[in-house]
């Protein structure tokens, strides 16, 4: 069996040259593919730029507008506490409380000294009907007395009618009267001389219901006074304490708005890259339509060479091949004048306060 | 004796001293001692030796007030200790005496 064996030292067969107006064809395919690749990026680009700056563009005026409502939120308890010091709002705080006990434990207070200044003065009227109670018993004493010389009285006439006899019967009868009158006056007497005894004790008890009315210890007034001054001082500590964390809160909403005004003037980049890509898809047009141009004319070149019979017509027909490109070449230069002027993106001086 | 009672002359005004307790105990005699002078009479209350007040006092400085005339300058209170201080500001007697 024969065995064709490969010169393994032999020179590789090199593929058999491509007549230039084929390879031109081939070149100028190979480059409109990688042409419209690069097309396809940028457009790629541009709608992803679109799309991100649209959205960031969005969340940057939420924000913004979140901030304001954050911020009216923030003035509006500042406003609240403000009226809540001077005690005018609509509902009952811990402030409003501790001046309705401190004005409640006044009139209290109020009340007390009153009563006490009219309880001493009912002390004082009793004290007096007590010294006329003493002037009553005195005159009872009297009118006891009175009684007990007209009894004695009556007592010595009885004894002289007896001995008058028969001319002293009727007088007899007169001095029995006057005993029994005389009896009658010292038991009245002695019942008055009891009412005084009664109403005297009864003056004593009020006196002890005046005294009991007038003294008060003030000790109580004094530590409500403090419990209502600890309250006052407690609200003015939440109050300042509110106010300066509200305060610190509407300087970070304030840092953040300064931030979101920074982002927004930001996305001013969007026209810059927007302007480049613009540029971009005009300097790939001119890429290639150059290197279309260039293939061309190389194939030209080749061809020329190959066909003119004589230099001068070959010298001929390359220097208007070489003017051909020159104009070629020059058609890219334009393109190079447009370069975008701004070339960073200066946001510039953005107000924070 | 708890009040002690001081008259400078006629016109001047009248200095009650009140040592101690300033109660319903010591009621009595400083209401003799006010009355014992003709109405209208101006008073000084000295409470320096006063260690103790309670509201038959302040009920008391009332009626002393409206025997002196009822005005604002008819009693003048001096020398309170802050303690006593304290309880005559809390029955707000300033709006009643001056209070030095």
């Amino acid at each position: 069996m024969d065995t064709v064996l490969l010169d393994p030292t032999a020179p590789p067969t090199p593929p058999a040259p491509l007549a230039p107006l084929e390879l031109r064809e081939r070149i100028q395919g190979e480059l409109a593919e990688q042409f419209d690749a690069f097309r396809r990026d940028v457009a790629q680009i541009r709608a992803l730029l679109d799309d991100a700056v649209l959205k960031l563009n969005d969340g940057f005026v939420g924000l913004a507008r979140q901030t304001d409502a954050q911020r009216a939120l923030l003035d509006a308890m500042l406003v609240r506490m403000a009226r809540t010091d001077q005690g005018s709002g609509a509902t009952l705080g811990l402030k409003q409380f501790a001046d309705e006990t401190g004005r409640v434990l006044g009139r209290f207070v109020d009340h007390l000294v009153l009563t006490s200044a009219n309880s001493m003065d009912i002390h004082q009227r009793i004290e007096e009907m007590a010294r006329q109670m003493d002037d009553v018993d005195r005159r009872v004493a009297g009118v006891k007395k009175v009684a007990d010389q007209t009894r004695m009285l009556a007592l010595n006439a009885a004894i002289e009618a007896a001995r008058a006899g028969e001319a002293g019967v009727g007088f007899a009868v007169v001095a029995q009267e006057v005993k029994r009158l005389a009896g009658e006056s010292a038991e009245i007497s002695e019942g008055i001389r009891e009412s005084v005894g009664g109403a005297r004790a009864q003056l004593a008890s009020s006196r002890e219901v005046a005294q009991v009315l007038a003294s008060t210890d003030m000790s109580f007034a004094l530590d409500a006074k403090a419990q209502v001054d600890e309250m006052f001082a407690e609200v003015e500590r939440q109050n300042l304490y509110l106010t300066e964390r509200i305060g610190e809160a509407e300087a970070v909403t304030h840092e953040i708005e300064g931030k979101v005004q920074l982002s927004i003037t930001a996305l001013q980049f969007e026209d810059i890259a927007r302007q480049l890509l613009t540029h971009l898809d005009g300097r790939l047009e001119a890429m290639a339509e150059y290197a279309a141009a260039v293939v061309d004319l190389h194939a030209r070149a080749h061809l020329v060479t190959a066909r003119e019979a004589t230099p001068e017509r070959r010298a001929r027909a390359l220097g208007s091949i070489a003017r051909r490109y020159r104009a070629q070449s020059e058609r890219l230069h334009p393109v190079e004048q447009t370069v975008v002027e701004q070339q960073s993106l200066d946001v510039g001086d953005v107000e924070l306060f | 004796m708890p009040i002690h009672v001081t008259a400078a002359g006629p016109g001047q005004p009248v200095t009650l001293a009140v040592s101690g307790r300033f109660d319903f105990a010591t009621s009595g005699e400083f209401r003799t001692a006010y009355a014992a002078q003709p109405a209208g009479t101006p008073f000084v209350v000295d409470l320096a030796r006063t260690e103790y007040l309670d509201s038959s006092a302040l009920g008391m400085l009332l009626l002393l007030r409206r025997h002196a005339g009822d005005r604002p300058e008819s009693v003048r209170i001096v020398n309170a200790s802050p303690d006593v201080r304290r309880i005559l500001e809390i029955a707000k007697v300033e709006r009643l005496c001056r209070i030095d």
